[in-house]
């Protein structure tokens, strides 16, 4: 089954109800308007980290605006922590949850902003702590590029989240990256 | 003082480094056991076999092993170099090349790497003046497929770019999508699992337009290898459907190899979908196929993985030693410190800080016999051991050496990787310090 009628078919619209918090400062310049997330469908989700209660998601989307002193962004155990210099602007960051009836029960999220090339990669960091990778053997961040791919991750040092750094947003969750198992290719 | 033993360590210590000593040194290695007068040791389990103990009357036998199968092996190279210098006499140039060729694959099959290696460049030099480009285009992804085994991706990826040119300058559709595979299957092994992915479906997309769906091994081979892609970047799915093609394939076809591939494939998925009695099932008829050691020794290096996860601690350990057998029946320094390299990692996953020794025992053998990406990925994989117990400096250290050996390898995600964690490491430094964090720098710089 190829990718896109795979998509098609499934296609599980995320991110439907969204309702903003933080600060905002409209006095300046946003940079980025609100993000628009990827469809994803309940396959793509599956090998994701579940949170152990599913959380109450009544407020799905929050921003901040930071700029080039640096900043950073709490919501539901998410986070983006902006160091001195990743901007030169004033620049509204986001964290957007899915809201769905299933999205939300996965360790799930969407950062913004998109296409804003950072100057230093920024931090974000995901629950880990009540998830159901907790304890795993490697536990890990993984972004979606048509696929999931695995981009690492380390405790915080409270335990509490995974954080990772990166130079782009887009949307990141969390898995076990266990059983990846010996590579082995054929042919060539 | 009379002895009736010694242990592996004391026993190497007499071995001068010569090559032709090799056999000698891993025919010591296999004839080893565990010391009786250390089983009470907690840490027996993660002893190497440097401590293990070889009796007299053991080297004895393995010297004689050793001497036979090195005259095995010498006679057989001169045999084979017989047909290479006949068809030179008879003016078939580029038989003798395929010659070479065949003899290389003898080699490599053998766990002979570096041998195998010089003999496909001997024969790719003999074909360059040859108008017929067909068995330059073999030796050329002979040479791209040794030099992925040896980890020098840069080296692989050039012979199997050079191979897929001349396929297609030549109109060997064929050839051209063994080589895209090959060159898929080195960005495999530098994580570059997308670019990967692009080159497996140009290549499915050379056979399609040739011969439609029809099976081959070609496109039986992509399948295994977009079923493995598409599992580790999450698509299962995807993965279930390029295998299950595969599979039908490999049940009409004998090819254990692929075959055992295919199933470890399926077996890896399986995890993925956290039905591990069935990927322990894969695994289970993976081994019933004759295979090389090599590829028993990764297959239980995943079995002793599984039993960890399931949390049969004793099971997990058996596993680990028979990969141990199987990486000492191999004959490849190569595969034995692959299988050191995962060892500890297990031991890094049960959080056993005494997995320290595999590790060492890795990068030892990586350095003596000079397999930079199995150093790299021993020391970075070590690093995170040393963080863990809190080791920072040593953990630094181990990634920036990792970072400079994968960037010499091309290996650029794994180059991105280390920068990452060694930024995540100086700010634990600092923190640790009670100083401010350097600056983050860009991935890659």
């Amino acid at each position: 089954m190829t990718l896109s009628i795979r998509r098609l078919g499934l296609s599980l619209a995320l991110f439907l109800s969204v309702l903003s918090t933080g600060c905002s400062d409209a006095a300046r310049t946003p940079l980025s308007a609100e993000p628009t997330g990827p469809s994803l469908s309940t396959s793509d989700m599956q090998p994701l980290a579940r949170f152990n209660k599913k959380p109450q998601v009544n407020v799905a989307w929050a921003k901040k605006w930071i700029g080039p002193e640096g900043g950073r962004l709490d919501f539901m155990g998410f986070a983006i922590e902006v160091p001195a210099g990743a901007v030169s602007k004033v620049t509204m960051f986001s964290i957007r949850l899915p809201v769905d009836p299933n999205g939300s029960e996965h360790v799930l999220a969407e950062f913004g902003p998109h296409a804003v090339p950072f100057a230093r990669p920024v931090v974000i960091e995901l629950p880990y702590r009540g998830t159901s990778i907790e304890g795993t053997a490697a536990p890990t961040i993984v972004w979606w590029n048509e696929g999931w791919t695995n981009v690492g991750a380390t405790l915080t040092g409270d335990g509490l989240r995974l954080r990772t750094v990166t130079d782009h947003f887009s949307t990141y969750a969390t898995l076990d990256a266990r059983g990846g198992g010996t590579m082995l290719t054929s042919g060539g | 003082m009379p002895r009736n033993e010694a242990t592996v360590e004391e026993l190497l210590g007499l071995l001068p480094d010569v090559d032709e000593l090799e056999l000698l040194r891993l025919r010591i290695i296999a004839g080893a056991v565990p010391d009786p007068g250390k089983a009470w040791d907690s840490s027996s389990a993660y002893a190497t076999v440097d401590k293990r103990i070889v009796s007299a009357d053991e080297v004895d036998r393995a010297v004689r092993h050793a001497e036979e199968s090195l005259r095995a092996y010498v006679a057989s190279l001169y045999e084979g170099m017989r047909p290479v210098f006949h068809a030179f006499f008879e003016g078939r140039g580029d038989d003798s090349a395929q010659h070479l060729i065949t003899l290389g694959e003898e080699l490599e099959s053998g766990g002979r790497l570096k041998g195998a290696r010089q003999i496909y460049r001997t024969a790719l030099s003999l074909t360059l003046p040859n108008l017929d480009k067909s068995t330059q285009i073999l030796a050329l992804r002979r040479m791209g497929r040794v030099s992925l085994s040896l980890g020098d991706f840069r080296e692989a990826g050039q012979h199997y770019e050079r191979s897929a040119q001349l396929a297609r300058d030549v109109g060997d559709m064929r050839g051209e999508v063994v080589a895209r595979t090959g060159i898929g299957n080195v960005l495999v092994w530098q994580g570059r699992w997308s670019d990967a992915e692009r080159h497996y479906r140009e290549a499915l997309a050379l056979l399609e337009a040739a011969e439609g769906a029809q099976p081959s091994l070609e496109r039986a081979q992509l399948c295994n290898n977009l079923g493995n892609i598409s599992a580790r970047m999450e698509r299962l799915d995807e993965s279930e459907g390029y295998l299950a093609e595969a599979l039908a394939f490999w049940r009409t076809v004998s090819s254990p190899l692929d075959l055992a591939v295919c199933y470890i494939h399926y077996a890896h998925l399986r995890e993925r979908q956290e039905r591990y009695d069935d990927a322990r099932a894969f695994y289970e008829q993976s081994l019933e196929l004759p295979v090389p050691p090599a590829v028993q020794c990764a297959l239980a290096t995943d079995l002793a993985e599984l039993c960890l996860h399931d949390g049969h601690l004793s099971q997990a350990e058996d596993w680990g030693r028979a990969s141990e057998e199987h990486a000492i029946r191999s004959g490849s320094a190569y595969t034995l410190g692959r299988m050191y390299q995962g060892r500890g990692n297990i031991a890094r996953a049960r959080g056993d800080e005494d997995g320290f020794n595999f590790f060492e025992k890795a990068l030892e053998i990586a350095r003596d016999r000079g397999y930079p990406f199995l150093e790299a990925e021993t020391l970075r994989d070590y690093a995170m051991l040393r963080r863990h117990i809190g080791g920072l400096e040593e953990a630094q250290a181990y990634v920036e050496r990792s970072r400079d050996l994968f960037t010499q390898l091309g290996s650029s995600q794994n180059v991105a990787d280390a920068e990452r964690v060694l930024e995540e490491i100086r700010a634990e430094r600092a923190a640790e310090e009670g100083a401010p964090p350097t600056p983050l720098a860009a991935a890659g710089d």
